[in-house]
């Protein structure tokens, strides 16, 4: 079903969007995170430059822009993942449910635990099982979890949309799955610490159309319980599974963040018109 | 695109948030002079003594206070992981200390014999017992270069040829020469050198001389640079390979062009490991290099002298004066390996040019 109340502009996508908007009046779960004018350089350059971005709380946020554009940068700005670079440095805040994670005394391991991490490729740990991956996270992060650990994991399995194909394997080791199951293992693993915002960073960039389905179906159950940012260059991706989209673009200087708006609103009515030549397929 | 204008024309300054701040040095700093102040009082109150004392109470202290600090602003989590970058800490400076020593040792016993003729005369001119500003070891020089150039020469080439063969080839003999580099690397080197000796020496009318320790000391280096190489070559991503197949390269071409230069500083690391391997040994000289005190411009005929042969010949003299011209050649064969490595790292990193 098309949406009717868009502007002449309205192309397909918007459509799709359209669907996702989230109900008026449920509550919001998860954290908010916020992103005041947040720079991030590299040695002396300057690969991002003053991004002011709220992610509200149980939403999904698309960052979408060409290669290049800095949306990768930010977001692993937004866990502290930014400073392993030895020549990085940033400057601005980020705000984790009106903290600044950067403020001085801040455990970063606690940051990092609450706001998770999916990469572009899986990654999951080669010399544990899978069962053992999904928990990797509690250990790592030497948490004493009451309950049990074998409901913990069909829980985490299921919401990340994998406890079917494997409930019957979880003493095998990881690398047996193929590239999509990986990545929802990875998904399971990020879910099992229970973070309160999840960022994911491209994480279909290297699967196939199936799979991202199922991973996309994954996104829309998790984003009822916590607050999700997307880095995607799929737009229909970005379409179907966010509620706001961020549009980044690097023209020829540092990376800047070009409008941001609900998500239908970028794909139908974009205020800039770099935006709607990006969206509309003209560059990019 | 022009970073520096850039950067210049952003107002807003790039902060390292995760860095230390001073404040908050000032009590990681203060915990370090707390430990060592507690370090001296208790070397002092208590019958420890000693530099071990001294170093293993201030570890203790240091890294006790350093993990309470942590512990008091960031929980046991925190605490745990400073005790382990303590540890590490630790153990680098343990096996640092000796390494230290051993360096300063030699510099201050070695600049004793060290004159400028030292590194032109030879000891035609002189004897173990003369004194310290008469001849020198430049003969030995000489004959280490030589060596050096001629192991490399032949175990190079044999080295990363068989690397090739394990890891590009993989043949069927690759399990069998696996274990026999790794049997190789075990040799004790008095055992290369008496194996060339009855091999060549003894059945046959040649006389020890360069290219013959030379021999010696190549066994030595070849498990060593063999080892290395395979190991960078299995570094070179498969892809690589992958791309050049798919070019339609033969796999000759694949490894000659590709494969080899994308290895190429690994391969330097592995010739300067080899080196290093072999630059010092004396045991398989006493058999193969026959003697010199001259320069012996000749590497197939004639003996020929080395620094690590005049530093066992300095301290088998057992005079005083011997002995500090073997720590004279100590110093002189580090400076040589060091230049060396320096020399070959300058010329091995390939620079990009754009023409």
């Amino acid at each position: 079903m098309m949406s009717t109340e868009n502007s002449p502009q309205t192309n397909s996508l918007a459509g799709v969007a359209a669907a996702r908007v989230r109900e008026p009046g449920s509550a919001p779960l998860g954290s908010g995170l916020e992103a005041r004018g947040v720079h991030a350089w590299f040695g002396s350059h300057l690969a991002l430059e003053n991004v002011s971005l709220d992610f509200a709380a149980g939403t999904v946020t698309a960052l979408i822009g060409p290669s290049g554009c800095g949306k990768s940068t930010f977001i692993r700005t937004l866990n502290r993942m930014h400073e392993f670079i030895p020549s990085a440095a940033m400057a601005g805040e980020v705000l984790l449910d009106g903290k600044d994670i950067y403020a001085s005394g801040t455990d970063v391991t606690r940051i990092r635990l609450q706001i998770g991490m999916v990469f572009q490729k899986p990654n999951p740990f080669p010399s544990m099982t899978i069962g053992e991956n999904v928990l990797a996270g509690l250990k790592l992060a030497q948490i004493k979890y009451d309950g049990n650990k074998d409901d913990l994991m069909e829980e985490t399995l299921v919401r990340a949309g994998l406890w079917n194909e494997v409930k019957d394997r979880l003493g095998a080791h990881a690398g047996g799955l193929s590239g999509g199951q990986q990545q929802r293992l990875c998904i399971a693993r990020s879910l099992a610490v229970n973070p309160k915002v999840l960022l994911m960073d491209e994480p279909c960039s290297a699967l196939d159309p199936g799979s991202t389905l199922r991973i996309e179906d994954t996104i829309s159950q998790l984003s009822k319980t916590m607050t999700i940012v997307i880095v995607t260059h799929n737009m229909q991706q970005a379409a179907r599974v966010s509620d706001y989209t961020a549009f980044f673009l690097a023209d020829g200087g540092p990376g800047q963040m070009i409008e941001v708006g609900p998500t239908n609103e970028m794909f139908s009515r974009p205020k800039d018109e770099r935006t709607e030549n990006y969206v509309s397929g003209r560059f990019g | 695109m022009t970073t520096a204008t850039i950067t210049a024309k952003s107002p807003v300054a790039p902060r390292k948030p995760w860095k230390a701040t001073k404040a908050e040095l000032i009590p990681v700093f203060g915990a370090l002079a707390l430990a060592a102040i507690l370090d001296v009082v208790v070397v002092a109150v208590t019958p420890m003594k000693g530099k071990l004392a001294y170093a293993l109470l201030f570890f203790i202290f240091a890294a006790g206070l350093q993990m309470a600090l942590k512990w008091r602003n960031l929980g046991r989590r925190a605490a745990i992981d400073s005790l382990a970058g303590s540890v590490a800490i630790a153990g680098a400076a343990i096996a640092f200390t000796p390494v230290l020593s051993l360096l300063a040792t030699t510099v201050i016993k070695g600049a004793k014999g060290l004159y400028p003729g030292f590194f032109i005369h030879d000891m035609s001119v002189a004897n173990y017992q003369s004194p310290l500003n008469q001849g020198g070891v430049v003969q030995a020089i000489v004959g280490t270069l030589y060596l050096i150039v001629l192991a490399t020469a032949i175990s190079l080439p044999l080295s990363v040829l068989t690397a090739l063969y394990l890891t590009e080839i993989r043949g069927k003999a690759s399990g069998f020469i696996q274990f026999l580099v790794q049997a190789m690397s075990g040799i004790p080197s008095v055992v290369a050198g008496i194996f060339i000796y009855s091999a060549l020496l003894l059945t046959t009318s040649l006389r020890g001389s360069t290219i013959i320790a030379a021999l010696a000391l190549a066994i030595l280096m070849i498990p060593t640079v063999t080892r290395t190489a395979q190991e960078v070559l299995l570094l070179v991503p498969e892809d690589l390979r992958e791309a050049g197949l798919a070019l339609g390269a033969t796999q000759w071409k694949t490894v000659a062009t590709i494969v080899v230069p994308a290895a190429r500083n690994g391969l330097i690391t592995a010739v300067i490991l080899g080196v290093a391997r072999i630059a010092g040994e004396t045991a398989p000289l006493l058999f193969t290099l026959g003697v010199s005190n001259k320069i012996n411009w000749n590497p197939f005929s004639g003996g020929q002298s080395a620094l690590p042969y005049y530093v066992w010949s300095g301290l088998g003299d057992g005079t005083e004066l011997g002995i500090d011209r073997a720590w004279s050649g100590i110093l002189v064969l580090l400076m040589l390996v060091l230049t060396l490595f320096v020399v070959a790292r300058i010329f091995g990193t390939r620079k990009v040019k754009i023409k």
